[in-house]
């Protein structure tokens, strides 16, 4: 701020257009969720012009019935990258965790409670071995996930030899507390939009408020330094897999609940999504900096181009393109804003 | 030997690296409120050494003796929980986090609110981080929560320092610390190894510059190749003759 108005005075006349620009992007990288925010207003706009159903009662309650599902696993994705770390076994745990539940629940008479407890600790199991295999054997994040979702998606397919797990036969009290609805005036309300917004709270309180949370970036953006001042990174990356794979058995619960089948592939390439809405939300990739505020926004960002993009009428095989060119052209002004703030700290 | 209580002695320590031996058995002992200057050439073994002493690397031999109790660092916290606090090269700071954060950063305080729900104690880290920065000469429009990565190599340096004057340790291991730094932040290093000696702490001073090192400490100590070349009084040498000895080049024999 300081230089910006400097560089002003120096150029002695009114504050050219450039100058202003420059000034308010540099504001803007100081809360890297600013950017995303701005994006969704102008997502909203847009997409609100193209088609006024955009934001009818009906189409918002159906994009907040999604946001919750993947929002969850996008919100244990940014504290793992915050510590340096990512897991791209979310997806095939968001599948094979429900499918285990539905399993349990349909064949083996289990109560529905005792099932989800039993799915969610197998999930945390999958997190446990994640985190201890990438800090015990040092190997890397990408290739341990990579494995264990090919493991973890390859057991979904096992044990249901392929079919989805149909209609649960369970009116178990838990369905309320995880699918229950809510009616708001026009708007339709899961309860999963509950569990996520207590989550995102819980998680932006902790990264940024108490000590764990400065151990957690301080081990993604310089781990050396981290252990040399006695902070057991390691420890502290194995509880952040277990937490990402615990928030994806959640959410595939939620989901598969929700829809009433629990399909083998449920999640497929929900793991690069994740990564997607954590980081055009202003988290880094490389550690150090992560915004959970930034992905809630980043997750009702996607969410909104997804189904903006096919309510402008966007044929139906273009989708992914259009949207992929979308959250491309987010990550570049991101980057060239973090590039802006890195050149404003040099000078 | 010099009749200040010991604070730690190290003897015959030994570490190699697959078929290269860093350290052949060295003997290195530091007195309360002693300034011990360890120099020699590039692979001599300094940093092995320091890294022993400060947990982060288990030797293959030898022991280690603090305030005359044996002692095994497995990793740094136990060096820590010991005195023994280190700043290293490049000081070992996390860029991304604000001044505040980094001087607290392992030791972070925390206030409960509402009786359980703990949360850092932000107006204690930022009233001690300004406090500790005027201290540093570096307080005047520093914001502890400003970011590291905006800071210059000087300031990094004494924030680093800062924080091992903080935590009250008994004995500060500065790994180079004068490198990259200009005349006057050099100068508050030297002045603040000199305090900490006065407050009855003990440093050991690692470094290439041996001028920096004439003008603060007790004792130096030169290794080369992995052993311990001289151990001599400041006052018994002169800065051609440590220079001699770093090299090798016409060895003394009045060594030890």
């Amino acid at each position: 701020m300081s230089d910006a108005s400097a560089s002003r005075v120096r150029t002695g006349a009114a504050p050219t257009g450039r100058h202003v620009a420059r000034a308010a992007a540099r504001r803007l990288s100081e809360h890297p969720w600013a950017l995303p925010f701005v994006l969704l207003v102008v997502a909203v706009a847009v997409f609100r012009i193209a088609n006024p159903d955009f934001t009818s009662a009906l189409n918002v309650s159906g994009m907040f019935s999604f946001i919750p599902e993947l929002g969850l696993v996008a919100l244990g994705m940014t504290l793992l990258l915050t510590a340096g770390q990512f897991d791209l076994s979310v997806g095939a745990v968001f599948g094979f965790v429900p499918l285990l539940v539905f399993i349990l629940a349909n064949e083996h008479s289990v109560p529905l409670p005792a099932a989800v407890a039993v799915g969610v600790l197998v999930g945390a199991a999958i997190g446990l071995a994640n985190g201890v295999l990438v800090t015990k054997a040092g190997i890397s994040s990408f290739l341990v996930t990579l494995s264990t979702m090919l493991v973890v998606r390859g057991a979904a397919l096992y044990i249901s030899e392929g079919f989805p797990q149909s209609t649960l036969e369970s009116d178990s009290s838990i369905n309320r507390f995880l699918v229950g609805t809510m009616t708001i005036g026009e708007l339709t309300v899961y309860a999963g939009l509950f569990w996520f917004v207590i989550v995102a709270l819980v998680l932006a309180y902790v990264l940024n408020q108490t000590r764990y949370g400065n151990w957690i970036m301080a081990a993604g953006a310089n781990r050396e330094a981290a252990r040399a001042r006695g902070i057991k990174t390691d420890r502290v990356t194995i509880a952040l897999f277990v937490l990402a794979a615990v928030l994806a058995s959640l959410a595939g619960v939620i989901s598969d609940i929700r829809v009433g089948s629990a399909y083998p592939t449920a999640g497929t390439g929900y793991e690069l999504e994740a990564i997607a809405m954590a980081v055009v939300g202003g988290t880094s990739l490389f550690g150090g900096l992560g915004t959970i505020l930034g992905t809630v926004i980043g997750a009702i960002l996607l969410r909104a181009i997804r189904n903006g993009v096919v309510l402008v009428g966007v044929p139906g095989l273009a989708y992914d393109l259009f949207v992929g060119l979308i959250i491309l052209v987010a990550m570049l002004l991101q980057s060239a804003l973090r590039r802006l703030q890195v050149a404003g700290r040099a000078r | 030997m010099n009749a200040q209580a010991e604070f730690v002695r190290m003897s015959g320590i030994r570490k190699s690296y697959g078929g290269v031996e860093a350290l052949a058995g060295v003997d290195f002992h530091v007195g309360t409120a002693e300034i011990v200057g360890l120099v020699g050439d590039n692979g001599a073994g300094k940093s092995t050494l320091i890294k022993v002493l400060a947990g982060s690397v288990s030797p293959d031999g030898g022991e280690i003796v603090i305030r005359g109790a044996k002692v095994s660092f497995g990793n740094t916290t136990d060096a820590i929980a010991a005195g023994i606090e280190t700043i290293y090269q490049g000081a070992a700071l996390v860029d991304e986090l604000s001044i505040a954060r980094n001087l607290f950063l392992g030791r972070e305080p925390t206030r409960r609110v509402l009786g359980f729900v703990p949360r850092l104690d932000w107006r204690y880290m930022r009233g001690e981080s300004r406090t500790l920065l005027k201290r540093m000469g570096i307080g005047k429009d520093i914001d502890p929560n400003q970011r590291i990565a905006g800071l210059s190599g000087g300031e990094r340096q004494s924030i680093a320092i800062a924080r091992a004057m903080f935590f009250q340790a008994d004995l500060i291991i500065l790994d180079e610390p004068t490198n990259n730094l200009g005349v006057e932040e050099t100068r508050r290093v030297l002045e603040f190894v000199r305090e900490a000696k006065a407050a009855g702490r003990s440093s050991v001073f690692i470094t290439h510059n041996i001028f920096h090192v004439f003008q603060v400490v007790d004792r130096i100590v030169v290794l080369r190749r992995g052993q311990k070349v001289a151990d001599l009084h400041a006052s018994e040498t002169d800065l051609e003759g440590v220079e001699r000895l770093i090299t090798g080049v016409g060895r003394m024999s009045s060594a030890g």
